[in-house]
């Protein structure tokens, strides 16, 4: 059945006794904002607290918790994504901002999951919970209650789950990941919109259980490594059996050089397969596309010659249009540019192309041959151009291709080698006199170690296995919602790049732990047309984009998973300055994205923004596509008026006013 | 280092020899003339199955579009296949397909003068008569088919249609994976008949037709 994930989405905040934001006279004390439909702009200047204030709404949704692997930019895929509390210092972040410690501050934020209505509040100095109601009945003041129930509501089988969807849909902070460009992150999240909870919560359980077996079994084989290495020395301070011991040790040395070189060439391996995908994916692209072209050039060829040529054979047409297009003789296989040069000659003036007759006079119609021709000049540049790309793209595949399978041969020459070497080792401590009985202990010691790794090792092999057919299943499951979210990010991306931008389903491979197979892992990819190139190309990381379509592509793919995947379609969207990624020329197209999203949803989305009053389009653009003249004072929350003033804004205040009430007023807000 | 697929080697000769086998056995089958889409249908599944078969696979990958198979380099080998004489084509024409990009539309039949001759010699091997003795059952499968169901048989078929690969994807069933959903439901169908009844090899693929043909009327 479809998995249906119930964004939260935001009503009203109200900020009390918060020395950051004292309110004001005409606003009144302290910060109180009404999410109604569609959008609200948060405005201010740098120190006003603008992200304060998006930080305080995140902290109400997730109390002191939150998953230390999303702070840096670190591979999800096998990175613990338990909710864990936070230590005492981040706890009272907002309490270091005042000077009062916000001992009495509080924030209580009112949202909506599904048709449940809740309210959470909760203490600013250290995050605790003051307050928790679902549909108006209270709740017992504890973080395990509200996360069991949160987690329940959204429809997701963990808080981790809760935080992941807050951090990478809702909120769109300044140290946000590229969610569409990090498939680690990705899949995480498409793991929990598109799987039933219990479904998602078999993934990470499995996958979890793996990557503990994966990690104690490393540790063991290090384990054994280190034994074996103390068992030698021992064994080479004995007096008998130097001679082994000599060549033991030489042994040794071989034997960790070459494991460190086959560890080393598996790592580049997986580069090499993404890399060996993508270049054949490339030159299938490229055929396609190159095949698509010559047909059209062979079109117009024909729509030239039949004008001009009567009664010819369908074949003999064909024949003629395909000399004309690759100047190969199809009867012979001779490249034969000279005639083809002839002949050409007698189609422009007007000759037969076989026996040279003088055909412009017998009332032929021309349009069809000069508008043919006019064809002939377009296509034949760009499809001398997609042959210097399918000639590019096949030598890449051929080079990477090589590439791989000399790293496969040569891991399986050092395999072989590292396995005869290690029958020698082990004849060669077989053969040591049996000597002390700590030798004797140390040999059983390790001997019992590399059994157990062994088992660890087949164990672990058969629960990959395991999990990658379950991933076949789940990939398999995923790909039929995948369509509704490849449909409206169709929608979403068209508003803002100029470029044909499009998601393909798709699928990664990645290891789960640090050994063992590759598993294919289910991802969504972006294939966009672009100035270098002829066709759509995948584009497989955000330093190929341009740093305005970056953020935007991103920003469309969360809306499209938010939209397809999210009950009735609705959520909500924090952005946390926008601007500061975007190029003039693009403001205005984003806004256009942004301010679809804030009346899409049946008109229920909510759309936060903060900004710095900047010049440009953003704000007067926002505000004139979201708003109107009669709910525009509802809908933008002025930190100038609610926040303590920064030394800046006291200083500058004149100079900030008339900026505001320009960009403000100066809109043409729809009425 | 030599990157275009060949022309003229042992490996285009190959394709060229199927490529008349293929067309031979649709005409045999009253399937020609072999209009382009269905003849790289026909193409696709006799890659997919040709392990039914116990034959090797010429192609074990093939560019996942929506208007179903089509291999560029294929269809540089028949145009060749015109230009010497072998194939013919008629109702010639250009389309502009469901991505907007312009194919070829035209049907194919041998001329006999000339595919006899590679035919004959063909059946003088014992490989290659093997791999015509499938092809023909193919086509006679495939002939079952009415023209509709046809072309609309890669978008049942199990390999072909697997939504974990999308389009403008590779689906790779033998290229650098062993993954064909064709041949092991192909193989499936035994287990349906009655113990100890075997499934010969072209009982099989009649099997998996009837099955495709099914499913493109709604069935499971």
């Amino acid at each position: 059945m479809r998995q249906m994930v119930n964004f939260p989405i935001l009503n009203r905040l109200d900020i009390t006794d918060y020395g950051l934001f004292p309110g004001s006279d005409v606003a009144g004390t302290g910060l109180h904002a009404q999410f109604n439909a569609g959008l609200t702009l948060v405005i201010g200047a740098n120190g006003l607290g603008k992200s304060t204030f998006v930080s305080i709404i995140y902290r109400l949704l997730t109390g002191p918790f939150d998953i230390p692997a999303l702070a840096g930019q670190i591979n999800l895929g096998n990175a613990s994504l338990d909710a864990t509390e936070l230590p005492r210092y981040d706890r009272s972040v907002f309490a270091q901002r005042v000077a009062d410690g916000a001992r009495n501050a509080k924030a209580r934020l009112s949202f909506q999951l599904g048709s449940h209505a809740l309210v959470v509040e909760r203490q600013l100095n250290n995050l605790s919970l003051s307050a928790f109601e679902v549909d108006g009945s209270t709740r017992e003041l504890k973080e395990e209650a509200f996360q069991n129930e949160v987690a329940q509501l959204v429809g997701v089988w963990s808080f981790g789950d809760w935080i992941l969807l807050l951090r990478h849909l809702v909120f769109y902070f300044e140290d946000r990941r590229a969610l569409v460009w990090d498939a680690s992150a990705q899949r995480q999240i498409l793991r929990f919109l598109f799987l039933p909870a219990v479904t998602a919560r078999k993934w990470t359980e499995n996958a979890r259980t793996i990557l503990e077996l994966d990690s104690r079994m490393r540790n063991l084989s290090a384990a054994t490594t280190r034994e074996q290495r103390a068992l030698a020395v021992s064994e080479f301070k004995t007096q008998s059996g130097q001679d082994i011991r000599q060549q033991l040790s030489e042994l040794e040395k071989e034997q960790t050089a070459d494991e460190q070189q086959r560890d080393r060439l598996n790592d580049d391996v997986a580069g090499l397969e993404a890399q060996r995908q993508q270049a054949r994916l490339r030159v299938l692209q490229v055929e396609q596309e190159h095949e698509s072209r010559f047909r059209e050039m062979e079109r117009a060829r024909l729509t030239s010659i039949s004008a001009r040529f009567p009664n010819l054979s369908e074949t003999a047409r064909y024949i003629l249009a395909q000399l004309f297009t690759d100047k190969t003789c199809l009867v012979c296989g001779t490249v034969v540019p000279a005639a083809v040069e002839e002949y050409a000659s007698r189609v422009e003036r007007k000759m037969c192309v076989v026996c040279g007759t003088d055909l412009s006079g017998i009332g032929r119609d021309a349009i069809p041959a000069e508008i043919a021709d006019k064809q002939i000049e377009i296509v034949s540049a760009s499809l001398k151009s997609l042959q210097q790309d399918l000639d590019q793209a096949r030598r890449l595949l051929e080079e990477v291709r090589i590439q791989y399978q000399s790293h496969l041969n040569r891991i399986e020459q050092l395999e072989a080698n590292i396995a005869e070497r290690s029958n020698q080792i082990e004849s060669l401590i077989k053969r040591l006199p049996p000597g002390e009985m700590e030798l004797h202990r140390q040999r059983t010691e390790l001997a019992a170690m590399r059994s157990r790794v062994g088992i660890l090792r087949e164990e672990l092999g058969e629960m990959r296995q395991v999990f990658s057919s379950f991933m076949e299943g789940v990939r398999r499951e995923m790909a039929v919602q995948s369509e509704d979210v490849k449909r409206s990010f169709d929608q979403y991306a068209e508003g803002f790049t100029l470029e044909l931008c499009h998601l393909v389903w798709s699928s990664r491979k990645a290891q789960l732990g640090q050994t063992g197979d590759f598993i294919e892992f289910p991802a969504f990819d972006v294939e966009m047309t672009g100035t270098d190139f002829q066709t759509a190309v995948r584009r497989t990381g955000p330093e190929q984009v341009s740093e305005s379509q970056r953020e935007f592509i991103d920003l469309a793919f969360r809306m499209a998973l938010m939209s397809a995947c999210g009950s009735s379609g609705i959520g909500t969207l924090v952005v946390d300055a926008p601007e500061s990624s975007l190029d003039a020329v693009f403001v205005g197209r984003a806004t256009n994205v942004l301010s679809r999203f804030a009346i899409g949803g049946g008109g229920n989305n909510r759309l936060v923004v903060t900004s710095n009053l900047v010049e440009g389009q953003l704000l007067p653009g926002l505000i004139k596509s979201a708003m109107t003249d009669t709910d525009k004072h509802s809908r933008i929350i002025d930190l100038f008026g609610i926040a303590i003033p920064t030394a800046a804004v006291v200083k500058l205040r004149e100079e900030y006013n008339q900026l505001r009430v320009r960009l403000l007023n100066d809109t043409g807000a729809r009425n | 280092m030599d990157i275009t697929p060949q022309v003229n080697g042992v490996a285009a000769l190959r394709r060229k020899v199927r490529l008349v086998a293929l067309i031979d056995s649709a005409e045999r089958a009253g399937l020609a003339p072999l209009p382009v889409q269905r003849l790289h249908m026909f193409a696709f599944l006799s890659n997919v199955l040709a392990p039914v078969w116990d034959m090797p696979v010429l192609d074990g990958k093939v560019f996942k579009r929506r208007g179903g198979p089509f291999y560029p380099v294929l269809q540089h080998d028949l145009d060749t296949l015109v230009g010497s004489g072998v194939a013919i084509i008629s109702s010639l024409g250009h389309v502009l397909d469901e991505q907007k990009r312009w194919r070829l539309e035209g049907s194919y039949h041998l001329h006999r003068a000339f595919a006899d001759r590679i035919l004959n010699r063909i059946g003088d091997f014992e490989e290659e008569r093997k791999f015509l003795g499938f092809l023909e059952e193919l086509a006679f499968a495939l002939s079952s088919l009415s023209d509709e169901d046809l072309d609309k048989a890669t978008s049942e078929d199990a390999t072909y249609s697997d939504p974990i690969v999308d389009f403008g994807n590779v689906v790779d069933f033998a290229e650098w994976q062993r993954k064909n959903s064709t041949a092991a439901a192909a193989a499936q169908f035994e287990r349906f008949l009655p113990r100890g009844v075997r499934a010969d090899n072209s009982e099989k693929l009649h099997m998996y037709l009837r099955h495709l043909q099914t499913r493109i009327h709604g069935g499971r």
